[in-house]
This record gives structure tokens, C-alpha cells and sequence, in this order.
């Protein structure tokens, strides 16, 4: 595979409104955290250079609305993205809950190849906050990101930047995997398709 | 008392008029006057009267300078902050040209004393009659001092004096009886919704603020609270500052414009508009409209954020005030697009460098959709204003309906919108 054409990494991140989603880009991208990032309407955009081993990749971040009815929108963004990020509130259980539905969403919308392989990451935000205050225990949601298959958990801050580029560079190389088995399916579909192509101009019907 | 210079003024008009009349065929005061039909069929009482004093009075008071804090020519800041904007302290070191933009607001020449005396006391009379002078007073700004009296009369939220009725009061009250099943939505959003203004991080700014958003989700309990919404109220709320006559307004602002579609829980309206503006882009801005296409670029990317926020994510504050000048008077869907051609054409000559669609759809998500009028808040309301109307016109949007409507269901989304707003 040549290592010259550009890598870009399409990273999607859902979650109920007010979990943090904004503000993890943000903390991530620009390395700063306020307290004055608007609510998301309908999505917003950011991109990032890394380099990961000797690769330099672009991410490509999709931030988006939290609140359900943006749903209704259309999601045709989520068509080719090479990794999920599903967030919670650690302080909000509902939010907690409502992962495996973002999830759920997620996969019927992007029509993945493999929805068993694609890769998700879970991230609970907020663990800055008094110890009363953490709702969505670390037990509980270790359990549950082992019953969908092992999805990588991760607790951060965006406030505090605790965790944040462990958590982003997880997600970079598990997008990287997934573009590269993509990229190798796809040469493998164009070599049939290329196949069948020249079969049928073979054909005489 | 007032009226004076009532002739001076029907002369200026009418040489506004001439001088459209030789640069175009289109009224461009349609939009101004069939708004204007639809808000004036809904009056009832009479505007009170105030007396002309006492607006040369508001106009010279001092305060309420918040929002002019750049100087036009220079773009030095006026004030070091909206503390010394409240109380007129200047920045030390101001230029010449600063003083013009300050000027400005605080010494109306007596021309445009008598024009608002009119607009205040017999805003239907006096737009009928001077509408191209009306449209050029907003094209300069509603001076802030008067702001929240005249966009009371043009959301019919009070009367000149600024006084509401006493069933809103009730129905506001009683609504506030009840907590909004969205309600902890609600406080996080008005937390994060122009916090860096002072007059939002305010304790009682907030309370209000959400009591608003409270009371309109249960007002209307079947489309809820749909974030969007406190980017309506933000701009109203800071000049209004009461929050029952901002409910009022916003309630008002629903029902004159039809907005509810565009919010509700389908939010089907908002495809129809995504229809509308993509035909309007298309015959306006031909050049990057087919740089688009050949990009793939899909604008509802960016639409959905300008329309729902009213521009709010990304427009700083000045502009956004001096774009509801225009809107609550010529109406929300026209001046919305309006503006959305205007960025975009304004930008064309950038976009067409770019050839990665992600950097278009950054940079039009992003504050950098604004760079291009250099905070001149004054440039970009001319550019908006001058735009030809008639294509903004409910005659020609409902036009491009009829063709949306009849239009072949290629999309499984789109056919639950047509479900929904055709049966
Ligand atoms: N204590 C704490 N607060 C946070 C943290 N991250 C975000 N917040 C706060 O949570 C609120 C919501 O943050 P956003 O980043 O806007 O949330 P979002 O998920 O993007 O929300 P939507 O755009 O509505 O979907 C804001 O008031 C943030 O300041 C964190 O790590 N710790
Ligand atoms: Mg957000």
C-alpha cells in the first residue's frame, strides 16, 4: 500500500446533548478547554494532523447534536467513517443508557460493512467531578463495553484534560485499522468488479 | 408636535424611490411592506403616544453601547468592556475616526428624531408611507436606545410604551407553574449561550432565561424544547430585558413566520427551506453553486446549523442584533436567506480555491464565514439589504413549494417529510 497518498480518518462522535462531546474535540484539537462552546445544532466540524508511528494522518472529527430530533436531519455523514465514538456523562445514567442506542444508530445509518468488527470507542467525560457526584459507576460500564465486544474505555476530563490523547489515539489507530481493511476491500471488490466487468464486455447478450 | 418635518421626510422618499426606480425594476420594498400586511392585520389598539422629547432623550442617553464596540473605519474597540459600554466610559487612546462611530447613536439629527417619533406612534401609517425610508432607517440600525420599543410593536410583544396585556402575563405565569420535561436541557443550554456577553452570566439573566424556554416548551408541549431556540430569545432577552415580554415576542415571531415546522420533532419544515434555498443559491451565485456540485458538497451540512441558531453559532453578537432589525420588520425566512446568500456569495472567490470539501464545510461552520466583512457590521447589513428581493418574496418561494411538492420521492427521509406537511 503506498504510504505517500494522503490518510484521512473519518471519526464520528454521538452522544445525548451536554455530555461533553464539544468540548472533547475541542480539549483534543486545540488543546483548551471553555466553558463557552455553544450547544451543537444540527453538526459541526474540526480536523487534526497526527502522526501515529511513522504515519502522518489527517482526522477528519464529526461533532454532532446531541438532542434526538436532529436525527431527523438525515445522517449522510455517517456514511464512511472509519471509527464511532459513543460518549457519556458519568454524572447522567440516562446517558449512560442511551450509548447502545447511539450505537444502534449509528450502525443502521453508516451501513457498515461488518457491524461485529467496526470499531467503536466509549468515552465517560466529566471524572473532575466530586466522587458523590459520579452516577455511571466504572465497573458498570466496563461490564457493558465488555458484553458488545471489548469495545476500549476510556475515562476522561475534557475540563481537566485527563485521558484525552490516550482516548484520541486509541481512536486514531483503531480508524487507521478500519481504513486500511476498508482500503483492502475495496481493491479487492474493484479486482472482481474489474473482473466481471471485462467478462461481460466478453459477453455477446 | 413631531411631525414638523413630516414634508422633508415624504421628500426624501420620494427620491429614494426615483433613485431605486433608475438602478432596478424590483420593489425592493416588498418584503417590508407584505411582512408589515401580516403583522398589521393582527393589531388591534392604537400605539400610544410618545412624545418626541423624550425620544431625543433615549437617543442622547448614554449606555446601551455594548454592541457598537468597534469603530467602523478603524476597528479599534471603543470601550474596554460592556462595564464601561454601560457607563460610557471611552477607551483612552481613540482615533479621530472612533468618534464618528460613537457619535453616532448619541446625537440623532432631528430628521431621524421625527422619523421614529412617527414609526413609534403610527408605525402602520408610517410605513405605508415612507417604506423606502423605513428600509433605509434599518439599513443604518434601529439606534439602541429605542430598539426594545420598536421591536415590541413589530412582534406585537408591547405597545410604544412597552406595556403588555394581561392574558400573555397569565398564560406566562401559569405555564411557569409547571417544569418543561426538557428542563434540565434547557439550563445547561442557556448556561452556554453567549456566556462571554455579561449581561447572560448574570444569576437573574439566567433564571429568566430559562423560565422563557420553560414556559415555550410547555406552551407548545407537542414540539417541545428544540435546541435553536435559545438563540431566538438571546438577542430579544438583552434588549427586552423582561422575560414575559420576551416569551410574548417569541410566541408572536412563531406565528408570524410559520416557524414551528422547522422545529418540530420531524423538522420537516426545514427540508422544504433546504429545497428553497438550494434553487435560490443556484440561480444567485451560479459560479460556486456549480463548484459545490462538482465537490459534492451537501449544504445541509451547514444550513441546518445557520437556520435553526439563527446564524448564532458562529455570528458575533453586533451583526446578529442588526440582522433581527431587519427580520422581525421583513420577516425571518426572507431575511434568513438573505443573509446565507450573502456569506455565501461574499465568499465565493475564497471557496472556489478550495477544492477539499471538508475545508468548505469547515470554514462555512466555523466564525471564519464572517472574516469577509472585517467586523463591519455596517457592510454586511448593505450587502444583505441590497440583495434584489424578489426572489425572497412568498409569492416566489411559494413557487419553489408547488415544485418540492411535486417533486419525484427519490429519498426515504424526504418522503416522511411529505407525509407529514402534504398528507
Ligand atoms: N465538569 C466537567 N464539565 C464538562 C466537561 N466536559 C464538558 N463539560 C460541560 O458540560 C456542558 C456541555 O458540554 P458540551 O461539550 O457543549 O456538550 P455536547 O455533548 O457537545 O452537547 P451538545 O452539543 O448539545 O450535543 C458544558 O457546560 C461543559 O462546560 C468535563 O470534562 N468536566
Ligand atoms: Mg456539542
Amino acid at each position: 500500500m503506498s504510504s505517500r497518498k494522503k490518510t484521512l480518518l473519518k471519526v464520528i462522535i454521538l452522544g445525548d446533548s451536554g455530555v461533553g462531546k464539544t468540548s472533547l474535540m475541542q480539549q483534543f484539537v486545540n488543546g483548551k478547554f471553555s466553558q463557552q462552546y455553544k450547544a451543537t445544532i444540527g453538526a459541526d466540524f474540526l480536523m487534526k494532523e497526527l502522526v501515529l508511528d511513522d504515519k502522518t494522518v489527517t482526522m477528519q472529527l464529526w461533532d454532532t447534536a446531541g438532542q434526538e430530533r436532529f436525527q431527523s436531519l438525515g445522517v449522510a455523514f455517517y456514511r464512511g467513517a472509519d471509527c464511532c465514538v459513543l460518549v457519556y456523562d458519568v454524572t447522567n445514567p440516562k446517558s449512560f443508557e442511551n450509548v447502545s442506542l447511539w450505537r444502534d444508530e449509528f450502525l443502521v445509518q453508516a451501513n457498515v460493512k461488518n457491524p461485529e468488527n467496526f470499531p467503536f470507542v466509549v468515552i465517560g467525560n466529566k471524572i473532575d467531578v466530586d466522587e458523590s457526584k459520579k452516577l455511571v459507576s466504572l465497573k458498570k460500564a466496563q461490564q457493558f463495553c465488555a458484553n458488545l465486544g471489548n469495545l476500549p474505555l476510556f475515562q476522561t476530563s475534557a475540563k481537566e484534560a485527563v485521558n484525552i490523547d490516550q482516548a484520541f489515539d486509541v481512536i486514531a489507530r483503531n480508524a487507521l485499522q478500519q481504513e486500511e481493511n476498508d482500503e483492502f476491500q475495496d481493491e479487492f471488490n474493484d479486482a472482481i468488479n474489474i473482473n466481471l466487468e471485462s467478462e461481460n464486455q466478453g459477453c455477446a447478450c | 408636535m413631531g411631525l414638523s418635518s413630516l414634508p422633508e421626510l415624504l421628500q426624501l422618499e420620494k427620491s429614494l424611490e426615483e433613485a431605486h426606480g433608475l438602478v432596478s425594476s424590483t420593489e425592493q420594498t416588498s418584503l417590508l411592506l407584505s411582512h408589515f400586511e401580516l403583522i398589521s392585520s393582527q393589531v388591534s389598539s392604537p400605539s400610544c403616544e410618545v412624545s418626541a422629547d423624550e425620544i431625543e432623550k433615549l437617543l442622547q442617553s448614554d449606555g446601551d453601547f455594548n454592541l457598537a464596540q468597534c469603530c467602523n473605519k478603524c476597528h479599534q474597540k471603543l470601550f474596554y468592556n460592556d462595564e464601561c459600554a454601560s457607563k460610557g466610559e471611552l477607551q483612552a487612546d481613540l482615533q479621530p475616526c472612533c468618534y464618528e462611530s460613537v457619535e453616532r447613536y448619541k446625537h440623532a439629527v432631528s430628521l431621524d428624531v421625527s422619523f421614529w417619533w412617527f414609526l413609534l406612534n403610527s408605525f402602520p401609517c408610517c410605513v405605508m408611507t415612507l417604506p423606502n425610508y423605513t428600509r433605509l432607517m434599518l439599513t443604518h440600525g434601529i439606534p439602541p436606545a429605542l430598539r426594545s420599543r420598536i421591536w415590541g410593536l413589530f412582534t406585537l410583544a408591547g405597545n410604544a410604551q412597552g406595556t403588555t396585556d394581561n392574558y400573555m402575563e397569565n398564560l406566562y405565569h401559569s405555564l411557569n407553574k409547571d417544569v418543561s420535561p426538557d428542563i434540565s436541557i434547557i439550563v445547561k443550554d442557556v448556561n452556554r449561550t453567549f456566556p462571554e456577553i455579561s449581561m447572560f452570566a448574570e444569576y437573574s439573566t439566567k433564571t429568566k432565561f430559562e423560565n422563557i424556554l420553560n414556559a415555550y416548551s410547555i406552551f407548545d408541549s407537542e414540539m417541545g424544547y428544540c435546541q435553536g431556540l435559545q438563540f431566538i430569545v438571546a438577542p430579544l432577552l438583552f434588549h427586552f430585558k423582561d422575560d414575559l415580554k420576551t416569551f410574548n415576542a417569541l410566541v408572536k415571531i412563531f406565528e408570524l413566520n410559520k416557524l414551528r415546522p422547522i422545529y418540530d420533532h420531524e423538522m420537516s419544515g426545514l427540508h422544504l427551506w433546504f429545497f428553497q434555498f438550494d434553487k435560490i443559491f443556484e440561480t444567485e451565485v451560479p459560479e460556486l453553486y456549480a463548484h459545490f456540485k462538482e465537490l459534492n458538497i451537501d449544504i445541509q451540512m451547514f444550513l441546518a446549523q445557520w437556520f435553526l441558531s439563527f446564524f448564532s453559532i458562529t455570528i458575533p453578537f453586533s451583526f446578529l442584533i442588526r440582522m433581527f432589525d431587519v427580520l422581525l420588520l421583513e420577516g425571518v425566512k426572507s431575511t434568513l436567506f438573505r443573509v446565507g446568500i450573502t456569506v455565501l456569495s461574499k465568499n465565493t472567490d475564497l471557496l472556489k480555491t478550495i477544492q477539499d470539501s471538508e475545508l468548505i464545510y469547515q470554514h462555512l461552520l466555523s466564525e471564519n464565514c464572517w472574516g469577509i466583512f472585517q467586523q463591519d457590521v455596517d457592510l454586511f447589513i448593505d450587502s444583505v439589504m441590497s440583495l434584489p428581493v424578489n426572489h425572497y418574496s412568498s409569492e416566489h418561494l411559494s413557487t419553489l413549494e408547488d415544485v418540492f411538492s411535486k417533486k419525484g420521492i427519490e429519498d426515504p427521509i424526504l418522503e416522511r417529510v411529505k407525509m407529514r406537511l402534504y398528507g
